[in-house]
């Protein structure tokens, strides 16, 4: 059986930058990482290789699109446990979309021919679209399951359970097939020394666009033409105030009749938190029983 | 500037080990002048950074306060032939410092030409850092120098005090005073508080080496591991080692506790129960240098029985953290343990060894007083978690004291430990 985990390299920091004439994020600056999504979900099918009687069967593949610096982060693959790591790393692949990233992770997995199941984390965190996951799938004709957080490998088939925001739902997916998961509660394993040690011994294949046979991507192949992204404006009303809880609910009270009335948005209630939505913006207020207050 | 009755928040009356005092007023500047304003008008304040200490510094017992968290943000660079020095007012947290020194980014409104020109060169060179960090992320830079806190690389690169290279003070007269002298400043370090208020620091930074490795081995009991820290520390290796930690059974017990109610260690791994812990910061130039050390290294642990699995390695940004979570984690559990009515003490144990020390504590204080220590290995230094009442504890310290030993070494020795040196 093969499974082929795709994880990506990402900036330790989630507050990155764009370049101000591409639209593109600037993800050289700073440590890099693997995105601690894609980290979650390569724990987890290793916990569910350990567990399962034909794990000794299973080879588990990571694949990643990126600059040549990603390799460092295949070898962490590697050292948690994976058997075998590919970096698709060409100057062609530079600044893809979904589209044009789906279209090359999509080919790869081709070429390793024969993969059981896909897995990818729930999104990443510089791009943050959690699209590319089902986008590879429709490439490759498969099924996929989204927000899964439960799985069990079958002989034939995948068992999931997944969490959609109103209720949970069971099901199974036969082979080939690909699933975006949630991250588990269980921290990430720790690597042990001997695995790093054995995991720089180990080689990481490169494959570009002549192995890929890739007539469309980067910059060029996407679909998606950025024209500008800058920060949200930052709104500082926040103001202090002083005085008893009491004083403070009344000053509550007035300040969310105040925004109500225009939108006639009625807040939400219950516990210690009270909270309204209005124009798609969030105040969040917290008052302590002894006096103190977060807002 | 905000100001609040003191009495009405509770919070600000204590530090991180739990130790209450009292106050009346609690300001917080957020410039030097407003500083220069509350000295000027007398009176007596106790002086207070992000109150992460363990030592009752910060705890007012009586007066004003004056809280220096909102008087944030760096001022300026400049640099010489092999160091840069960047400069930052004393409420800026040690988390801002190390993110800003990663990131390299600065926001420079405000700075000097010469600041800024420094600071593109900065952007552009190989990475440098501030080697004294402490673990604790909150603890502001001023908080950081007046304790003269010392991070995990202490035993390569000491405390914060060898890298400050200049202060402002704000004196009761409500004037600004620059002090570059070496003498002044080390004079001051560890002061917790007590002389003029700093409002300023500026630090020295380091070219740092390019290759670094955590690891946490855990070990069968504790005579194991201080065999194995003993032969690293003896041995004659190319790498650096920049920290060395024992973490003895009883402390890594309350860490898995402490980890279990604080949502901060979820992404921690969860370390093996009935063992104790090394932890090991190396060093070096190049790769082959550091890879051969390993190889050594898994022998020597092999030859102690210590199983594959129980060596746990980091050789990157993200794992690294992890470990020094969990490091910080121990130290957090030892200062805020499931018993009641404790202290954690930092000794250094003089001419004993801390294996030694070990033994006396044990000795002198019954077992079920004594709830987990952490041990700087190569400083002799001893952090002990005791029961504060426990008897036989001020007849320790006081051979500890006889022996050239010290007490509130690395934590400060505030209001909390004055009982202690009576």
């Amino acid at each position: 059986m093969k499974i082929v985990v795709c994880i990506k390299q990402v900036p330790m920091d989630s507050n990155v930058k764009a370049d101000p004439v591409t639209g593109n994020l600037k993800r050289h600056m700073g440590e890099k990482r693997m995105n601690p999504y894609d980290a979650r979900a390569l724990n987890t099918v290793l916990m569910l290789r350990e567990v399962c009687d034909w794990g000794d069967k299973i080879k588990l593949i990571v694949l990643s699109m990126g600059p040549e610096s990603a390799g460092r982060m295949l070898q962490d693959a590697l050292a948690m446990g994976a058997d075998e790591a590919i970096l698709l790393c060409d100057p062609f692949f530079a600044g893809a979309d979904v589209l044009a990233t789906s279209r090359v992770l999509c080919s790869a997995i081709r070429r390793i021919d024969h993969v059981d199941l896909v897995v990818f984390g729930k999104q990443t965190t510089d791009g943050d679209t959690g699209q590319v996951g089902a986008e590879t799938a429709r490439m490759l004709g498969i099924p996929c399951v989204y927000q899964a957080d439960t799985l069990q490998l079958l002989k034939a088939s995948l068992y999931f359970e997944r969490n959609l925001s109103d209720r949970r739902q069971a099901g199974s997916l036969d082979f080939p097939c690909a699933v975006c998961l949630l991250p588990d509660e269980a921290p990430v394993k720790a690597a042990s020394l001997k695995q790093k040690m054995a995991a720089k011994k180990k080689v990481c294949h490169v494959w570009g666009q002549s192995e890929l046979h890739i007539s469309q991507s980067g910059l060029l192949g996407s679909a998606t033409k950025v024209k500008r992204i800058y920060p949200p404006q930052q709104l500082n009303r926040g103001q202090y105030f002083e005085g008893s809880v009491d004083a403070f609910r009344a000053f509550l009270r007035a300040e969310i009749q105040q925004v109500q009335e225009p939108c006639g948005v009625r807040p939400c209630s219950g516990g210690r938190d009270s909270a309204v939505n209005i124009s798609g913006e969030e105040m969040a207020v917290t008052a302590d029983s002894d006096g103190g207050l977060r807002s | 500037m905000r100001k609040y009755d003191a009495g009405a928040y509770p919070e600000y009356l204590k530090d991180e080990s739990g130790f209450s005092g009292h106050g009346e007023m609690l300001y917080f500047p957020s410039c030097e002048s407003e500083v220069c304003q509350l000295l000027v008008q007398g009176g007596t304040y106790t002086i207070q950074g992000a109150r992460t200490g363990i030592s009752g510094a910060c705890v007012p017992m009586g007066g004003d306060i004056i809280n220096m968290s909102e008087l944030t943000g760096f001022t300026g660079m400049r640099r010489d032939e092999s160091y840069y020095y960047l400069e930052m007012y004393a409420g800026t947290t040690c988390e801002q410092l190390c993110r800003a020194l990663e990131l390299r980014s600065f926001d420079i409104q405000g700075w000097s030409e010469a600041s800024r020109d420094v600071c593109l060169r900065f952007q552009k060179d190989a990475a440098f850092w501030f080697p004294a960090a402490p673990t604790e992320k909150n603890a502001t830079v001023g908080g950081m120098f007046a304790m003269d806190a010392a991070g995990p690389s202490a035993l390569r690169y000491g405390s914060v005090r060898k890298y400050v290279t200049g202060l402002t003070v704000a004196s009761t007269h409500g004037s600004l005073h620059k002090i570059s002298s070496v003498d002044r400043i080390l004079a001051l370090a560890g002061t917790e508080g007590a002389c003029p208020v700093i409002t300023r620091v500026e630090l020295k930074l380091l070219p740092r080496q390019p290759v670094h490795w955590t690891i946490l081995a855990f070990t069968e009991g504790r005579t194991s591991a201080m065999d194995i820290a003993q032969a690293i520390l003896s041995s004659d290796c190319k790498v650096t080692v920049t920290a060395l930690d024992f973490l003895d059974e009883p402390a890594l017990g309350q860490y898995g506790d402490y980890a279990k109610a604080h949502p901060a260690y979820k992404n921690i791994p969860q370390v093996p129960q009935g063992r104790c812990g090394l932890y090991i910061q190396l060093e070096a130039g190049a790769e082959s240098v550091m890879e051969a050390f390993l190889e050594q290294f898994l022998e020597l642990l092999a030859d102690h029985n210590v199983d594959g699995d129980d060596i746990w390695a980091a050789d990157n940004y993200a794992e690294t953290e992890r470990f020094v979570c969990l490091r910080h984690g121990v130290a957090e559990a030892l200062v805020h343990p499931s018993i009641p009515d404790t202290i954690l003490l930092d000794i250094y144990t003089g001419s004993f060894s801390p294996e030694s020390f070990m033994k006396m504590a044990e000795g002198h204080v019954s077992r079920q007083d004594i709830f987990g220590a952490m041990i700087h290995m190569g400083q002799n230094i001893v952090h002990i978690c005791v029961r504060r009442q426990a008897k036989g504890l001020v007849e320790l310290i006081d051979i500890m004291r006889k022996n050239g030993g010290a007490i509130g070494v690395e934590n400060g020795i505030g209001k909390l430990k004055r009982e202690y040196f009576k």
